[in-house]
């Protein structure tokens, strides 16, 4: 099984990186600026094949390569992010 | 049930072992998701303390250079002598820039490390039943090189 993430910033990279055959898709910077996409994929490919990666910097969920800090700390996932359970 | 990748940005390449503190951060906020960690790998030592850390939502475990540099082998990790007791999953990572796989740390002074369908191979017949491709280009031009990366993983 492969996961794949990186670049992964839109319905339709989604789809094709999951038709191609990856096992799970991993939304970064998207997942964090865009909650509706991942979602979409959950309800499209199901939990399973989602993944969100959060990159975390100085106690923040970093977007944008690192550069910027600015994402919710951990606590505040819950409310913030489409991962919750 | 959802799944998180989460990556401490500052341990990235380091080698210097998991952010156990922000993984158990992580499991209170989010406890019902699953939870791979991801940097800091770098000798068997920080997977046995990840692994006896009582982290509940706990899934898996990234290695990317240490795997690369043999710090430890996938083989060792079900146990056995000179093994360790990890039942969660180590899966080998590899970042992949412009095509190739690259070896950084925190993401800069990255140096190239060969080609990510080999390296893939490599894995596989080494044991790996999972693996990550992660394209750290982060640019435009960059999509559909995961989509062309899974096609010859398949293929391969």
């Amino acid at each position: 099984m492969v996961q794949v993430g990186g670049g992964i910033r839109d319905a339709r990279a989604a789809e094709e990186t999951l038709e191609a055959g990856a096992g799970r898709i991993i939304l970064g910077t998207a997942a964090v600026e865009n909650p509706a996409l991942a979602g979409m994929a959950v309800a499209r490919f199901g939990a399973e094949r989602v993944a969100c990666g959060i990159d975390v910097k100085d106690g923040r969920a970093a977007t944008r390569g690192w550069t910027e800090a600015r994402g919710p700390a951990p606590a505040n996932w819950r409310r913030s992010s489409p991962a919750r359970a | 049930m959802s799944w998180l990748v989460v990556t401490a940005v500052s341990r990235d390449g380091t080698q210097e072992g998991f952010d156990l503190p922000l993984l158990r951060e992580v499991g209170r906020a989010a406890p019902a998701c699953r939870v791979i960690a991801s940097g800091g790998a770098g000798e068997l030592s920080h997977l046995r303390s990840l692994a006896s850390a009582g982290l509940q939502a706990l899934a898996g475990a990234i290695a990317g250079t240490a795997l690369y540099e043999r710090k430890f082998s996938l083989s060792r990790r079900a146990g056995g002598p000179g093994g360790i007791v990890l039942t969660r999953r180590i899966i080998p990572c590899l970042d992949v820039k412009d095509g190739r796989v690259v070896k950084g740390v925190r993401f800069q002074q990255l140096r190239d490390a060969g080609d990510p369908v080999e390296q893939a191979r490599a894995y596989g017949a080494s044991g790996a039943d999972e693996l990550c491709f992660l394209d750290i280009s982060a640019s435009l031009e960059a999509r559909g090189t995961l989509v062309r990366l899974v096609e010859q993983w398949r293929g391969s």
